[in-house]
């Protein structure tokens, strides 16, 4: 926070305007230390509680929006609590939706290399109860192709059941001691692998079947659970926003003790603004009745913090 | 030569072709993606790559496919141009003798290397039809010997048969890289000087011989400052083709102790808007700004449908660089600004 960018302000106000003050102005002040980069000496009791509140609305998709606080409506603990429940809930759900998501996507890619590989009689459980044999199930680009005479005399075989403008879709088959060597031959040959489910036993045609009715029902839970997800962010939404905003205004509230003072029913504020956000600051004030802003050296009736005579107060 | 016909409609396709370049926006959306895949889903559903992209499943990419993938687009843009142009033209041929060599030149660096694999896998499948000799003989040989032998009847085999040691290994790697870009200038200035005359000859050699130069001085640069004391007789790494440095200033650069030398030597040549010492990003760029530069200038007014041809397929090869280059940082997580540093717009 270079000091070249920060002008010094003073203010002051009637005592019974300082929580609106508070709420309408202290996201722009900054006390001297901040403003020479110093970290403060007691960190803010609110700031932990204010960053999970920020990191669950970022992770639900809520968008925080500040509103006014005209009374606090939540313990700390309380605010605490429900954000805990409200993250591990979600958390839960998202991590479920995710697991459905995974399953989903590979059910498609069953159901599409089922489809490629209509060409292929041979039945999947014959070909997996080989002892010796490796299979790999997936799609070879057309441009590797020809590459794959070069390899001749290596030991696999390449089985294309369908050949796409991009892609052919097929299998290669390889022994146990070679799986590793033909493994890396054809990641060499960019061949994009595809998982079969162990348990799909017949034949692709007689499993496309089975394969689009679970992609089906893969794809129902994921609805209904995503809709379940977005019906817990909508009834928490409000409650989320209203409880950041008391959260802040705690926070905030907290930062100002090193700033003001209360004296004889007035209050008075000195602090550092930054120079582009001087206007925003000169308007926000301007909507409290009787608040009144002096920008530049401290003056006569408003003294520097830490000098100040009199007690201070926290609002 | 082309009829006007075939010669305007090639023009006509190039124009259009060009019209389709990935802009500046592009690749600042690229620089700032957090994935290859999400670098491959732009390219498919935002560019002129898409085509050839239609079918990948973004997710799914491996980085050398895509980059495989993105060279073959180009290659397709020239196929279709050259068969606009007939059988008639066998300048275009110019574009495959430099993809041959490419792939030489990393046949020699391989030898040895106990896995064929990393051959096999960059060789672009799409050329293989194409190609002169056959390419995939090349990832088993084990020695410059059978290298020599799998390009037995290519002209090749005559040009680095010279380069043969006692031992049957070659000299070195520059010296084979040095003696088949010869070869290819030489066969190419030939090639202009058959076909093709007057201005049409002289924007095509300007060209041809300005990278040709650019080769020099960039394995000069690099030799100087890896290589203080370089065993290699730098007067034998020269290009010799007139580009814009005359022969006395390529000597300087010769003769330089370091690299800083050299780049003090061409911040006072015809190319010092390039080689600013103050502003000296790496001899890459510099050198890849002059030939973005030439080409766009080319493109942009000559009249002339080979010129335009020429100057498109550089403007294109630059554009997959930078496309390269662009999601290798992604993929390494570089910083955008290092990945702007190597974008070459022809800027300087």
């Amino acid at each position: 926070m270079g000091s070249d960018k920060m002008i010094l302000v003073n203010l002051e106000g009637p005592a019974e305007a300082l929580d609106e003050f508070t709420l309408q102005c202290s996201e722009y002040l900054h006390s001297p230390g901040e403003r020479e980069g110093k970290k403060q000496d007691e960190k803010n009791p609110y700031s932990g509680l204010l960053a999970k509140i920020e990191k669950v609305a970022a992770n639900s998709g809520i968008a925080l929006e500040r509103q006014n606080v005209r009374a606090l409506t939540a313990s700390e603990e309380e605010i605490r609590r429900f954000t805990d429940e409200f993250y591990d809930g979600f958390c839960d759900m998202q991590s479920r939706l995710q697991a459905l998501e995974e399953s989903v996507a590979r059910c498609r890619d069953v159901v599409t290399q089922l489809r490629h590989l209509q060409g292929m009689g041979l039945r999947f459980e014959n070909i997996f109860s080989t002892r010796f044999l490796k299979v790999r199930f997936g799609k070879l680009p057309v441009d590797s192709e020809e590459k794959l005479c070069y390899y001749q005399d290596h030991v696999f075989l390449f089985f294309p059941f369908l050949r796409g403008e991009s892609y052919i879709w097929g299998a290669y088959f390889t022994t146990e001691e070679y799986e590793s060597e033909t493994d890396n031959i054809f990641a060499a040959l960019f061949f994009e692998r595809v998982w079969v489910p162990q348990d799909i036993r017949g034949t692709p045609r007689e499993e496309l079947e089975g394969a689009k009715a679970r992609l089906q029902h893969e794809s129902g839970e994921y609805d209904k659970l995503s809709e379940s997800f977005r019906r817990l962010v909508e009834e928490n939404r409000a409650k989320l926003i209203r409880l950041y905003s008391e959260t802040k205004f705690l926070a905030r509230s907290y930062d100002m003790r090193g700033m003001l003072a209360v004296y004889s029913g007035r209050f008075y504020v000195t602090g550092f603004v930054q120079k582009d956000e001087i206007k925003k600051m000169e308007k926000a004030a301007g909507l409290i009745e009787d608040v009144k802003l002096q920008m530049g050296k401290p003056t006569g009736s408003v003294k520097p913090a830490g000098h100040w005579p009199w007690r201070r107060e926290v609002s | 030569m082309l009829d006007s016909m075939s010669s305007k409609a090639i023009f006509t396709k190039i124009k259009a072709m060009y019209g389709h370049r990935l802009r500046e926006e592009d690749f600042e959306q690229l620089m700032h993606k957090s994935s290859v895949p999400a670098c491959a889903a732009y390219l498919k559903s935002q560019t002129w790559y898409g085509e050839v992209l239609r079918d990948v499943q973004e997710t799914q990419i491996h980085r050398g496919a895509l980059e495989e993938l993105l060279g073959r687009a180009v290659f397709e843009q020239y196929s279709r141009l050259v068969h606009y142009a007939g059988k008639g033209n066998r300048f275009y041929r110019y574009y495959l003798i430099k993809q041959e060599i490419g792939m030489i030149i990393n046949a020699v660096r391989l030898i040895g290397n106990d896995d064929p694999n990393e051959f096999v896998s960059a060789v672009p499948g799409y050329l293989l039809g194409s190609v002169s000799f056959d390419v995939l003989s090349l990832a088993a040989c084990k020695s410059f010997a059978e290298v020599l032998e799998v390009l037995r009847r290519t002209p090749y085999y005559k040009v680095l048969s010279e380069l043969q040691s006692g031992d049957g290994g070659p000299a070195s790697l520059p010296l084979v890289e040095h003696a088949l870009y010869d070869h290819y200038y030489k066969t190419v200035l030939a090639m202009i000087d058959q076909q093709f005359r007057g201005k049409t000859a002289e924007e095509l050699r300007e060209m041809f011989c300005t990278k040709a130069e650019l080769i020099s001085v960039t394995s000069l640069f690099r030799l100087k400052r890896s290589f203080a004391d370089s065993p290699l007789q730098l007067h034998e790494m020269v290009l010799r083709y007139k580009g814009r440095l005359p022969g006395r200033l390529m000597e300087q650069i010769v003769n330089a102790q370091d690299a800083a030398e050299v780049l003090d030597i061409l911040a006072h040549s015809a190319y010092s808007r390039y080689f600013d010492k103050d502003n000296f990003v790496y001899i890459e760029y510099s050198a890849g700004s002059i030939r973005y530069n030439l080409a766009k200038k080319y493109l942009t007014f000559s009249q002339n449908t080979t010129t335009a041809f020429v100057a498109f397929m550089v403007l294109q090869e630059i554009e997959i660089e930078n496309l390269i280059n662009i999601i290798e940082g992604v993929r390494y997580k570089q910083d955008i600004s290092q990945m702007r540093a190597l974008l070459i717009r022809g800027g300087v």
